[in-house]
C-alpha cells in the first residue's frame, strides 16, 4: 500500500515547547488542504497523545516546577489511501503498561455509542480529577479512529516495554 | 472583588474575568503543561464571584483546540454555574467553527448535561 509521510518527530526529550512546536507545523501542513473537523481530530490526538508521552513517560521531571520531559518518544503522521494514520511509541515502565493495557482492553471492543456513554460518565466523574484527565484522553482518541486501534506492548529490558498505537482517520 | 485578565499562549487561552460588567471570557487554545494549576485561580474566582453575582453574567467561551483535562474543568465551571442559577440572568455563548462539520460533538456533550443551563451556539468564520 502506497503511503506518504506527512510529518515526522523522534524526540530524545520531549516537552511542553517541542510539543507546542510540533503541533505548529502539523497545523502549518495540514492548513487548507483537510477540512476542519478532520484537522480537529489530529491536532486534538496529537495533543493527547503527545501529552500522554510527556506525563508518563518521564525520567527527568523537575517536580518543583512541574516541568516534565517525556523520553525516547517517536511520532508520525502519514497519509495512506482514503486515511491519515498516526504512529506513536515510547517507553513505559511495568506498572504503566499493566494500566494502558487494562484501559485499552476496556475500551477495544466498545462500540462509538458506549465510548461516547462512557466518555460521558468520565468526564462526570470526579475520580482521579486531578491525576491528569482520567483516561478521558484515550476514550476521545479510540472515538476518533475510524478503524480498530493497534496497541502493542515490546519488551525492551527489566525496565520496561516500548508501547507503540496506530490510530486512522 | 479584582478582576482577573490572563494573556493567551500557544498552549493556554486568554481569561478575562470581569467583576463590574459581569463578564466571563475564556478564548483560544487550552492544554496547558499543568491544565488544574492553570484553571484553579479562574475556579477560586468563580466560586467567590457567585457569592454576589452583577444581576447579569455573560460567559463567552471560545475554544479552539482543548485537551481531556480542559474537558474536566469545563465540567466543573458548568457545575460552579448550575449551582447558582436563579443568582444571575446567565448568557452562555459557545463559539464554533461555522466550517466545522462536527462542532455540535463537544458542545452537545456539555449542553446534554446541564439541561438547566442555556446555551447560545454561535458560529463564526475562523478562516
Amino acid at each position: 500500500m502506497s503511503s506518504m509521510i506527512i510529518y515526522a518527530i523522534s524526540n530524545e526529550f520531549l516537552d511542553e515547547k517541542s510539543m507546542i512546536n510540533a503541533l505548529s507545523k502539523i497545523k502549518e501542513q495540514f492548513k487548507g488542504r483537510l477540512p476542519v473537523n478532520r484537522l480537529k481530530v489530529i491536532v486534538q490526538t496529537t495533543i493527547e497523545l503527545m501529552q500522554n508521552i510527556i506525563n508518563y513517560s518521564n525520567i527527568y521531571s523537575n517536580l518543583k516546577e512541574k516541568k516534565r520531559e517525556g523520553y525516547g518518544s517517536f511520532f508520525l503522521i502519514k497519509k495512506e489511501i482514503g486515511q491519515y494514520k498516526i504512529i506513536t511509541s515510547n517507553p513505559v515502565n511495568h506498572t504503566q503498561k499493566k494500566i494502558l493495557q487494562e484501559r485499552v482492553n476496556e475500551l477495544k471492543n466498545l462500540d462509538k455509542s458506549e465510548l461516547q456513554k462512557l466518555l460521558k460518565e468520565r468526564m462526570r466523574s470526579k475520580k482521579n480529577y486531578h491525576q491528569q484527565g482520567a483516561g478521558i484522553g484515550l476514550i476521545r482518541i479510540f472515538i476518533n479512529s475510524i478503524s480498530a486501534i493497534k496497541v502493542d506492548f515490546k519488551h525492551m529490558n527489566n525496565r520496561g516495554y516500548l508501547f507503540t498505537m496506530e490510530i486512522s482517520f | 472583588m479584582k478582576s482577573i485578565n490572563i494573556e493567551g499562549c500557544d498552549n493556554s487561552p486568554k481569561v478575562i474575568l470581569n467583576f463590574t460588567e459581569g463578564k466571563i471570557e475564556i478564548t483560544g487554545e487550552s492544554y496547558p503543561e499543568n491544565t488544574f494549576d492553570f484553571y484553579q485561580p479562574i475556579l477560586t474566582w468563580l466560586y467567590d464571584y457567585f457569592n454576589a453575582p452583577q444581576k447579569r453574567t455573560i460567559v463567552d467561551l471560545n475554544l479552539l483546540y482543548f485537551n481531556s483535562s480542559t474537558v474536566q474543568v469545563l465540567f466543573e465551571i458548568f457545575d460552579i454555574f448550575q449551582d447558582n442559577i436563579g443568582k444571575t440572568e446567565l448568557i452562555i455563548n459557545w463559539y464554533y467553527d461555522k466550517d466545522d462539520s462536527d462542532w455540535q460533538d463537544d458542545f452537545n456533550y456539555f449542553a446534554e448535561e446541564f439541561e438547566m443551563l442555556k446555551f447560545n451556539a454561535v458560529g463564526e468564520s475562523r478562516t
